[in-house]
């Protein structure tokens, strides 16, 4: 079937309305929904948790394994902003928090931080701080462009 | 119009709208609903894109399974006999079927091939089933058989896009995302739209895609053993302790980040975690075939005792 040329006035008619209904209710946009697949992988995948080891390993030599120097350096890298003081005592609550409970049931498996150098880094305190750098990397302001 | 915080600013796209289309919307909306078009779908509310919702009409179902077998023995071999294809079989399509333009076939030139199944009537209805199914015959009035459905679809890939999704140009919503946008999910902590398949579809996922749609009605897939959802559990380093603790933590940080802003995306996204910790729970048991009480396996009217299990 050959396809009949419009004259150009119903052409023009038809590109315009095309516009002008496309434009008002179902232009392309990019979806951006969300759905709990990306949070179970943001969470649970090994790729993610390849990340956050690199991420407490990178900061556990920068910092020497001092924990309020890591808060202190994690956020301009992850959020570009400085840590504020309630976030800091938060962010050492949950890590001496989180190296009690993993001292008490201790990882399944170990994985430190990497990079670490050869400094031997408890399983538990370890665990603690990959836990809290996949937590800093699952964190909405760090995922979402303001 | 203009505030403080970035993530307020309207966007490019949302501008447009605003500025150009405003009122033309607004008359567009008002005469949809007017011709009932849009009063039939509502807009599912932002706060949860997956809130029940109740059915135009009363529910005969509770669930809907729908078997796609791709390659699986043609209508024409199984419930749908052509006595004038069976007719002509060998020979090539008759002159009035000569017109017809199908892609990659000259049809003048191709055979019939009619089918080699006898068949017979089955039950009251008297549903014609072909003989090689015969258990299936005894139970004929079980069966809703519909033969009036055709299309004009010629190849594989179209095809499956058109069973699939109503269209055979990717990108429309599929059935069963169709139903997640329209009746919501009664389950809280299991998805609504699930699919297995052994090996993926020639399409792609887009073939239980939400095409237009929220991504949230898009079918989820699952597969076999104990990772039937992938990432569905932790890691094993990260295993065996209270992932709670690091869900709250998380949840803190993103609270007090979405209280500076007004996005209905980020309290989408904290709910969304809060559904995938609860998922974690409830999926693994929901997929363990081995906890199946035995009586499930049975026929419902009992009848056929073959059926049954075992």
């Amino acid at each position: 079937m050959k396809p009949v040329a419009p004259s150009p006035a119903s052409a023009r008619l038809k590109r315009g309305l095309t516009a002008l209904v496309l434009g008002m209710i179902s232009c392309a946009a990019r979806d951006r929904t969300v759905v709990t697949s990306q949070a179970l992988t943001l969470l649970n995948s090994t790729d993610a948790l390849a990340h956050a080891r690199a991420l407490a390993g990178r900061l556990w030599t920068a910092c020497k394994g001092d924990a309020s120097r890591a808060a202190a350096a994690a956020w301009p890298l992850v959020f570009s902003r400085a840590i504020t003081r309630a976030e800091a005592a938060q962010a050492l609550a949950f890590l001496q928090a989180r190296e009690a409970d993993w001292t008490k049931v201790p990882p399944g498996a170990d994985a430190p931080p990497t990079g670490g150098g050869e400094v031997l880094i408890p399983p538990a305190r370890g665990a603690a701080w990959v836990e809290w750098c996949l937590a800093l990397l699952n964190a909405n302001e760090f995922v979402y462009v303001d | 119009m203009w505030t403080e915080t970035k993530s307020s600013l309207l966007s490019r796209r949302d501008w447009l709208r605003h500025a150009g289309g405003g009122l033309g919307s607004l008359a567009l909306t008002s005469l949809l609903a007017r011709a009932g078009w849009l009063h039939a779908a509502e807009p599912p509310a932002a706060a949860n894109p997956l809130a029940p919702r109740p059915p135009h009409f009363p529910a005969k179902a509770k669930a809907v399974i729908h078997l796609f077998r791709h390659g699986g023995p043609s209508h024409v071999d199984t419930f749908d006999p052509k006595p004038a294809l069976t007719k002509l079989n060998g020979q090539p399509p008759p002159e009035e079927f000569h017109q017809l333009k199908l892609p990659f076939t000259d049809v003048k030139k191709q055979k019939l091939l009619g089918s080699r199944q006898s068949f017979s009537r089955g039950g009251r209805s008297g549903v014609e089933i072909c003989d090689s199914l015969p258990q299936l015959q005894q139970c004929a009035d079980e069966l809703c058989v519909i033969r009036s459905m055709h299309h004009a679809v010629f190849n594989h890939t179209p095809a499956i896009w058109f069973l699939n999704t109503g269209s055979a140009l990717p990108g429309r919503a599929s059935l069963g995302a169709w139903l997640a946008y329209g009746l919501g999910n009664v389950a809280d902590n299991l998805p609504s739209f699930v699919v297995m398949h052994t090996r993926p579809l020639k399409p792609g996922p887009g073939v239980w895609g939400n095409g237009f749609l929220p991504a949230v009605y898009q079918g989820t897939r699952i597969g076999t053993g104990p990772m039937a959802i992938p990432n569905l559990s932790p890691p094993p380093q990260l295993r065996g302790s209270n992932q709670r603790a690091l869900l709250d933590y998380l949840q803190d940080l993103n609270r007090s980040h979405a209280a500076q802003r007004h996005d209905y995306e980020l309290d989408a996204r904290i709910a969304s975690y809060e559904l995938a910790y609860r998922r974690q729970s409830a999926a693994p048991e929901a997929v363990d075939i081995n906890r199946e009480v035995l009586r499930c396996f049975r026929w419902p009217s009992g009848r056929p005792s073959r059926w049954r299990r075992g």
